[in-house]
């Protein structure tokens, strides 16, 4: 090996440790949070603080465990997920078929109001939506929970670039062989559509896991909280220990993370699907 | 052949179909229920006065108006809020620049890294400032250890904006990361050997090819910041409450502390409004801007 | 390969949520028992406070079979009262949480039923509730609204080892915020204490040393006598009541003579008293228990009555603090004749007494305080305790907080008085009395005009 080679190969080596030393660097407060939550109370105080103790107990996490019903809240957060993404999903697909594949009069107007729907904040619209679904005695269900989110504009948007993508001249050699237009989408275009969903999905899970003014407004029950809610409880209780609090949010983080780091790929193409032209 | 497929095209289009309409419904009927009609109760309700259970009480017209963008405090917080705007966007858009920049050229492993980098965009805020709290701590806090200073982050009204600017910041880099760094990637190969090749550095490469190719996921992630910067609020909500002495208080917390904790609806559907406003021009100003600056391939 | 992880991974994750159906969580997933009609409790106590209530409440509902009460936690005390603003008639609880100094509040919104109306039919003597805590939680007509759960006494904790060594009697020394300053400054200087004082930063505090300096907060008799609309800290003998509290707490930050305003009491302010650090916290009774637990049990610690705000105080009565209960206008008799059950059931002697052991509040009634488990817990652990109990028998009506439809701005003004003069040594004091007269007057305004 020449000395030019071995250089490059050292160089590449200290480049890509450094790098993943800063990445470390950056999650630190997430690193940090986990090895506290291991730690027995006394010693999370104090200064210096001790990185790895030798006396790592389980006892916050038992505590997060027994008084708050973490498996109950995230039960229900992923009931909420999975209700919100087949909806958006499914309705998404509906409108972006109409968008990319008929044209009808009204058409542009109709886009224009649901990209418009976009800038309107939901923090805006959602002490109304409140006021309705009381009325409607929605609250501390499910589905009061899920029914302002059951569309996007994202999702819309999303759907309707994946489905402009599909050549027209399917639709046409569909439509000579007797399909009909809902045979259509449902043989043909949503299972091609497939990766958009995917990263549509995941994109979505993030949002609606990550969810909390609107939870907190709609379930008055303990047993139908989101693991959000939960975790915000915990914070804005007395603050005597740190340690249940971050045993309890290292839980509360813990699937997100997970599916993150196994659904990194599709997640990306989910969020630059947009914003990428050509 | 043309001729024949435009008179295809023409005649689908005379056949108005209902199916577009009724694949709309469900679309639009959500919409209609949960986005356009509170959008415009809420202008409604910005021109009256509201009872304390916040239903219309009385019509008062510009009056309502007046009254809240009169107070000294309101422009207090649109400071505030535009103070939080600006250090987020700055900040964000450096690092995540940064970030871009270090893993442009996909190596060997680099997926390791730029999980990292990405990460915390998937953390929600409710956990994030359980854990910045006890970063923040002053005494044994982990954050004053590190830096060797003894702020009292949360709860000293000069430094409380940079500590809740410290944890929005670090939960939105990941998301302006990967937009950047898709950019960067598809800048192709070509164009920046050819700039090797014409003797451009490092420095040279970065602001003549990769800037300008990449200016599209600039734009958009520039306000993108913007946008999520006036959006933030569990993270103000849990660790300051808007304190102290208002400091941390934007736009989009004293409308939830007019709405929910005061029950004044009709001054936080005016400031509502005000946010929207500013939203709305940010995103006229970054279309108008993406036409004018922004080259597309 | 990819794929098949990551089919895997979120089949695992769906897969926990069908865990929870085995997780028995704590007494919220109890099924109501067959016969009772359930009573529903929305309340803000949280960590050891709500343990010793769920105690009690299983103790309830094992002792009786007509109800079953229980308890949800809806988050701090504003998470709690914009819930009840916002929830319609039908999804109201039975009995909620409430501060005392919110009564007019409660009084005037339509989530809340007199307790009074309950009482009439009932004919309940609890006559040996200590008298400004019945004045406190019934309104201007003398009409009880609620009843107190946990009494909170606003005072000052007082090192009397520092005290002693300094020369000075605290309970005869600290009468008003200005005696404070005065007192703050001669521990640091003469190096008595590291910290003269420490606040509990609320905006109850302002409005607690104004009645005990003898001013009204605002007019209509304080707000008892009709309608009120107008701030009096502007005007008068109130506000040279405002003046004084806010110049003294702007000469303490200023000299440098206490830990900084806003610092979190229950992580920093608690541990320094507990280590002998600080010579003055002004906090409430309920900070006791947490001083013992941190090391403070092996302090001689005295409990000053709140101070007036000048040389000009009355200082002949207390007022009230603390949380109570109070029913929901949920228009369903029967489980609100429950709530008013277990209302009841938490005055009675052995019950209140067992409370106050527990978490540190003072006994709501004198009986109460006379029981033998209140009794040995005071003579262990707090004899000083018999100082706010003999100041609470003495106390007179007039010593009030004001009784207002708002609650909140009217907090948040105060606090933000002090927040502006104590972090600024140079902040003028009329400009931030003018700010907070300004921010309660059109609290008022909006609210009148409205209602």
């Amino acid at each position: 090996m020449t000395i030019q080679k071995q250089k490059k190969i050292f160089l590449s080596a200290l480049s890509f440790t450094l790098k993943v030393a800063l990445g470390l660097l950056f999650i630190s407060p997430l690193i940090i949070c986990v090895l506290f939550s291991f730690q027995p109370e006394e010693l999370i105080g104090k200064t210096p603080p001790t990185f790895f103790t030798n006396r790592p107990t389980l006892d916050h996490y038992r505590w997060v465990f027994q008084n708050i019903s973490v498996l109950s809240y995230m039960k229900n957060s992923l009931v909420v997920c999975f209700i919100t993404i087949t909806c958006q999903v499914f309705f998404a697909s509906l409108a972006a078929y109409a968008f990319a594949f008929f044209e009808f009069p009204g058409k542009s107007l109709l886009f224009t109001l649901i990209l418009a729907s976009m800038m309107i904040p939901g923090d805006i619209v959602i002490i109304t939506n409140y006021a309705q679904i009381q009325k409607w005695g929605m609250t501390d269900k499910y589905i009061g929970l899920v029914l302002p989110h059951l569309i996007s504009g994202t999702a819309i948007f999303l759907m309707r670039q994946c489905y402009m993508t599909l050549p027209k001249d399917i639709k046409s050699a569909a439509t000579i062989d007797g399909c009909g237009d809902i045979g259509f989408l449902f043989r043909i275009a949503m299972p091609l559509s497939i990766p958009s969903v995917a990263s549509l999905s995941i994109y979505l899970f993030i949002l609606i896991y990550n969810q909390y003014f609107w939870p907190l407004l709609v379930t008055n029950k303990d047993t139908m909280r989101t693991i959000q809610i939960g975790m915000a409880m915990l914070v804005s209780s007395e603050r005597l220990e740190y340690g249940p609090l971050l045993a309890g949010a290292a839980t509360c983080i813990l699937p997100v993370v997970i599916i993150f780091i196994f659904g990194q790929d599709y997640i990306v193409k989910g969020m630059t699907a947009g914003s990428v032209k050509g | 052949m043309k001729e024949r497929s435009r008179k295809m095209k023409r005649s689908s289009l005379n056949r108005v179909t209902p199916t577009p309409y009724l694949l709309l419904v469900p679309t639009l009927l959500l919409f209609a229920i949960f986005t356009y009609y509170p959008f415009f109760k809420t202008i409604f309700l910005s021109f009256s006065v509201t009872d304390k259970t916040g239903a219309f009480s009385k019509w008062v017209g510009l009056r309502n108006w007046v009254r809240v963008l009169g107070k000294e405090s309101f422009w207090t917080t649109v400071g505030t809020t535009l103070k939080f705007a600006g250090l987020n966007l700055v900040f964000t858009f450096a690092i995540a620049m940064f970030f871009a920049l270090l893993c442009m050229n996909k190596k060997r492993g680099s997926k390791i890294y730029e999980v990292l980098y990405a990460m915390p965009l998937a953390i929600a805020s409710s956990p994030a400032a359980a854990i910045w709290l006890f970063l923040f701590r002053k005494e044994s806090g982990l954050l004053n250890y590190f830096l060797g200073t003894a702020f009292a982050w949360t709860e000293d009204a000069s430094v409380a904006l940079i500590a809740t600017s410290i944890v929005t910041i670090w939960m939105h880099i990941g998301a302006s990361f990967i937009f950047l760094l898709v950019g960067f990637r598809n800048v192709s190969e070509e164009l920046v050997e050819s700039a090797i090749i014409d003797g451009a550095g490092p420095i040279r490469r970065i602001f003549s090819v990769l800037i300008p190719i990449a200016s599209p996921q600039i734009f958009f992630v520039l306000f993108l910041n913007i946008t999520n910067s006036f959006k933030a609020f569990a993270q103000i909500k849990l660790l300051t409450g808007g304190g102290p002495s208002n400091s941390t208080k934007t736009l989009i917390f004293s409308v939830y502390e007019n709405a929910i904790i005061n029950g004044r609806f009709e001054t936080a559907c005016v400031q509502a409004l005000v946010l929207f406003a500013i939203i709305f021009l940010a995103t006229r100003v970054q279309f108008f801007l993406e036409k004018r600056t922004v080259f597309y391939q | 390969m990819k794929k098949i992880a990551l089919l895997l991974m979120v089949l695992s994750v769906a897969v926990m949520p069908f865990a929870a159906f085995g997780q028995a969580a704590p007494a919220a997933k109890v099924a109501v028992p067959a016969g009772r009609t359930e009573v529903i409790w929305w309340s803000n106590f949280s960590g050891s406070m709500q343990k010793s209530l769920l105690t009690m409440i299983e103790k309830y509902n094992a002792e009786q079979k007509k109800y079953f009460v229980r308890f949800e936690f809806q988050g701090g005390a504003s998470d709690l009262m914009a819930k009840l603003q916002a929830t319609g008639q039908s999804a109201l609880p039975d009995m909620f949480s409430g501060a005392v100094e919110h009564t007019g509040f409660f009084a005037a919104s339509s989530f809340c039923k007199p307790l009074q109306d309950f009482i009439d039919k009932d004919k309940w003597d609890y006559s040996t509730t200590y008298p400004h805590l019945i004045t406190a939680y019934s309104d201007g007509e003398g009409r009880q609204m609620g009843y107190p759960v946990g009494n909170s006494f606003a005072g000052i904790y007082v090192n009397m080892d520092m005290f002693k060594k300094a020369g000075i009697d605290p309970y005869k020394e600290l009468k008003s915020l200005q005696d404070v300053y005065r007192v703050a400054k001669i521990m640091v200087e003469k190096k008595y204490a590291k910290y003269g004082v420490a606040f509990h930063n609320n905006g109850y505090y302002v409005n607690a040393a104004l009645a005990v300096e003898g001013v009204d907060s605002v007019n209509a008799g304080n707000g008892y006598k009709g309608r009120a609309d107008a701030s009096l800290y502007d005007k008068g003998a109130t506000y040279k009541a405002m003046y004084s509290m806010l110049d003294a707490y702007q000469k303490i930050y200023a000299g440098g003579y206490g830990i900084p305003y806003g610092t979190d009491c229950n992580g920093e302010v608690v541990p320094k008293f507990a280590k002998g650090e600080l010579a003055m916290f002004v906090g409430v009774i309920s900070f006791h228990n947490r001083i013992l637990t941190s090391g403070g049990d092996k302090l001689d610690i005295g409990m000053v009555p709140m101070p007036g705000c000048s040389e000009n105080s009355r200082s002949t009565g207390l007022p009230a603090g603390g949380t109570g209960s109070f029913i929901a206008n949920n228009g369903k008799p029967a489980s609100q004749a429950g709530a008013y059950d277990f209302i009841k059931w938490m005055a009675e002697p052995e019950q209140a007494a067992y409370w106050a052991v527990s978490t540190g509040y003072l006994p709501v009634s004198s009986k109460a305080a006379a029981t033998e488990t209140y009794q040995t817990f005071m003579n262990r652990v707090f004899p000083r305790a018999k100082y706010c109990l003999d100041a609470q028998m003495k106390g007179d009506k007039i010593t009030k907080t004001p009784y207002l439809p708002i609650a909140n701005e009217l907090l948040k003004a105060n606090l933000l008085s002090i927040e502006r003069v104590a972090n600024d040594p140079k902040y003028s004091i009329d400009k931030a009395i003018k700010e907070a007269t300004a921010s309660v007057n059109e609290a008022l305004e909006l609210y009148n005009l409205a209602n």
